[in-house]
């Protein structure tokens, strides 16, 4: 846990871009919101892994959001339900899934559906979100948590573990 | 800084490659490990599979020594394959189908003798106990249970448990002749006062003695007053006639119900005779127990092999998504049938290789799926096979039909020529049967079915029970036939069937019954009778005694008639017993006035 904590302020402190953050948490969020063993969570991985962003903030994301995924289950089910089994979208959905590759990605369940919709469209305004906060938090807070003792020790405990080697 | 690493791609191929490797290492490890496990959860009974080798390139799948036990007995396998190997539609993996183009089975058998106990899977109720039916229908065959069963009961055992409608009736015919009684004895006492009788005399008599005394000026009152005593006298008469004809009604019927009693006994007697005693209806009841138990226990392992498949191959029904049950953490799978117009399972053709009688039967099975609905057809399984060494033909045709609103599924069965000897069944050592008949199924539970069976130069040797007459006795009359014929209708529903059995054996037993049973049976008749006669004689003969209590009621509306027509008489005789004087009018009834 403190070691997950001291990555995330690590990240924070860090040079990287506060995009680059944000979009670590946003994929962990998808990938964290959706049922794990999905194949379209390969492709999402595979772009995590080319693309420029923090894996760790994804890890976070990742388990963070898993968590979260359990408690709104029946949301996503509902979610879900509703779109797969609309009236006006069944002919939609007939020509989709006569595509096989979208029944093995099991597209036309309830809770996959449902949860890839809530996680794609809370992922947008998540990202903007952490985004805003973390250049908040560098202009405003940045320089006074440094200055803490023992966050400031923290730092340099972090700092001392990646010169020898261990870990907490 | 740049938007993307390119590194990055070499990473996932190579997590990726370590993963595929895993895969192609371990898959038929995973893949028989998960048969195993979720088959035998699902089934609920235990699944083994001897090995599994999958071919990605070639879309196969090839499997030996499966063995699927049987529920309700851990030392037996409900089916068995030696070989098993299928070809896959690669193409509809991808959709998540299992679409079998192509399957070889060799080697089923059934109902075979597991090496190891089966062990309950877990979380699944153990409803079998080890080894505990050893002695199973197939081991049974033909045999004569001990016929415990049939042992005849005492009379008074047999009249503990049976009511006797004797009983029934008399008491009730006792208490409506009781109630005709007491409604007559009331009737008495307020109809019939006997203080009126008394009244009328007394008046009568004073009214003489006035008529008697000659004083001229009480006479005209007389008249008139004995003119309103014979009123009075002819009207109790008129109620006492009235009061007869119904008394009669009543009584008539009373007699009539005491009349009725009397064959009661012996209706009784011949009932249970014919319950309990071994008659010829008796050798029914014993062919009964020989062949509807073994015969009731087979099918009732074929309708549990039934009900274990049915929710299988019955997937179009309840596969709404209202229908189904949500599962936290599962969703539900929403079908689009005309997008993938393929059930989740279909197996297209299969060859199939039975080991009936340990002789190979070829068959085959066509659109086996579990989803008849989206694919329009039933499935069919049929087996044939021509002449061998033990039976001439054998031809067994399955229709699994769940493409309508009401499922409908048949099975047809003609076997000519099987050879009896190699059935298996230590008793019939020589024949020859012919079995045909058909059963179908409306919806999975409403069974209707007739199934004839034809044994031609039969030679049974049923081994000697010690102590047991009877068995002995049917089995010397059954080893002299050569010629069996039964018949097996089938009715009703899967949890409540009736079996009805008819056989020319019905009669050869019930005449070995009779003779073995002949002296006991007398006995038993005549001891049955008296225990009869014993438990009815008190309400029979207290019947008769209420009966006759209401024939004396007529008695006395016999007597009261007859007092007031002796008071009617006198009043009659009194009155014209004196003579009037001339000139004077004549009195009503004869009486003449004195002046």
């Amino acid at each position: 846990m403190i070691r997950q904590a001291l990555k995330v302020f690590k990240a924070l402190n860090s040079n990287e871009k506060p995009w680059q953050l944000s979009l670590g948490l946003a994929f962990g969020g998808i990938i964290g919101l959706m049922p794990l063993w999905t194949p379209h969570n390969i492709v999402l991985l595979f772009l995590a892994f080319i693309i420029n962003l923090n894996f760790a903030l994804l890890l976070i994301g990742l388990f963070f959001f898993s968590g979260i995924a359990y408690i709104l289950d029946p949301m996503f089910h509902q979610i879900g339900l509703a779109v797969l089994t609309s009236e006006g979208m069944q002919e939609f959905w007939n020509g989709f899934f006569s595509n096989s590759i979208f029944l093995f990605d099991r597209l036309n369940n309830t809770l996959v559906m449902g949860s890839l919709i809530f996680s794609v469209i809370s992922a947008v305004p998540l990202f903007f979100l952490i985004n805003f906060l973390i250049r908040k938090y560098r202009e405003n807070l940045m320089g006074i948590l440094e200055k803490i003792p023992f966050l400031k020790s923290l730092k340099l405990a972090k700092a001392f573990d990646t010169v020898t080697g261990g870990g907490s | 800084m740049k938007i993307f690493r390119w590194q990055g791609v070499l990473a996932f191929a190579l997590l990726g490659g370590l993963a595929g490797a895993f895969l192609i290492l371990f898959l038929d490890g995973m893949i028989e490990r998960g048969i195993e496990k979720k088959g035998s959860e699902a089934a609920k009974t235990q699944i083994d599979i001897g090995s599994l080798t999958t071919s990605l390139l070639a879309q196969s799948v090839a499997l030996s020594g499966i063995e699927i036990a049987n529920p309700d007995n851990n030392i037996e396998n409900l089916i068995q394959f030696e070989k098993l190997s299928l070809d896959l539609d690669g193409a509809q993996i991808v959709s998540r189908k299992v679409i079998i183009d192509e399957l070889q089975a060799h080697g089923i058998k059934l109902n075979q003798k597991r090496t190891q106990p089966a062990k309950v899977p877990a979380g699944v109720e153990s409803s079998q106990e080890a080894g505990q039916e050893t002695d199973s229908a197939d081991q049974k065959g033909l045999s004569l249970p001990g016929l415990g069963g049939l042992s005849m009961k005492s009379p008074e055992e047999i009249l503990k448990s049976e009511k006797l409608e004797t009983l029934e009736i008399g008491n009730r015919a006792k208490k409506t002749i009781d109630d005709l009684k007491t409604k007559w004895q009331k009737k008495f006492e307020t109809d019939l006062n006997p203080n009126a009788i008394k009244e009328t005399k007394q008046k009568l008599a004073e009214l003489q003695n006035i008529v008697k005394g000659g004083d001229l000026t009480e006479i005209p009152k007389a008249l008139q007053e004995f003119e309103s005593l014979q009123k009075d006298i002819k009207s109790r008469m008129d109620r006492i006639t009235s009061m007869k004809s119904e008394l009669q009604k009543d009584i008539k019927m009373a007699k009539q119900q005491v009349a009725d009693l009397k064959n009661l006994p012996q209706k009784d007697f011949e009932r249970l005779k014919n319950k309990y005693s071994l008659s010829p209806g008796g050798g029914k009841n014993i062919l009964g127990s020989m062949l509807e138990g073994p015969l009731k226990e087979k099918l009732d392992k074929a309708w549990k092999a039934y009900q274990l498949i049915g929710p299988y191959l019955n997937k179009g029904k309840g596969s709404s998504p209202a229908e189904q049950v949500y599962v936290r953490g599962k969703g539900i799978d929403i079908s689009f049938s005309k997008a993938s117009p393929y059930p989740d399972f279909l197996l297209r053709h299969g060859d199939l290789s039975l080991i009936l009688f340990d002789t190979e039967v070829k068959g085959e099975v066509n659109d086996l799926s579990d989803n008849q609905s989206v694919y329009g057809k039933p499935a069919k399984l049929n087996f044939q096979s021509g002449k061998n060494q033990n039976f001439n033909s054998f031809a067994l045709d399955i229709t699994l039909d769940k493409t309508g609103p009401q499922s409908l599924d048949a099975i047809v069965l003609d076997m000519q020529g099987l050879n009896l000897k190699n059935t298996g069944q230590a008793e019939l050592k020589e024949g020859l049967a012919k079995i045909k008949g058909q059963l179908t199924i409306i919806d999975e539970n409403n069974l209707n079915g007739n199934f004839k069976a034809e044994l031609d130069s039969v030679v049974l040797s049923i081994p000697k029970q010690d102590g047991n007459e009877l068995a002995n006795t049917i089995a010397q009359s059954l080893s002299s036939i050569d010629r069996i014929n039964i018949s097996v209708g089938i009715s009703g529903t899967i949890e409540n069937y009736q079996l009805d059995i008819k056989s020319n054996l019905s009669e050869i037993v019930s005449k070995a019954v009779k003779k073995a049973f002949a002296g006991k049976m007398k006995g038993f008749e005549s001891s049955l009778m008296s225990a009869i006669q014993a438990k009815t004689g008190g309400v029979l003969s207290e019947t008769k005694g209420s009966l006759s209590g209401l024939l004396g009621q007529n008695k006395i509306l016999g007597d009261s008639g007859s007092a007031y027509g002796g008071l009617l008489g006198e009043a009659k005789n009194g009155a014209t017993s004196k003579a009037v004087p001339k000139g004077l009018p004549s009195l009503p009834g004869g009486l003449k006035l004195p002046f």
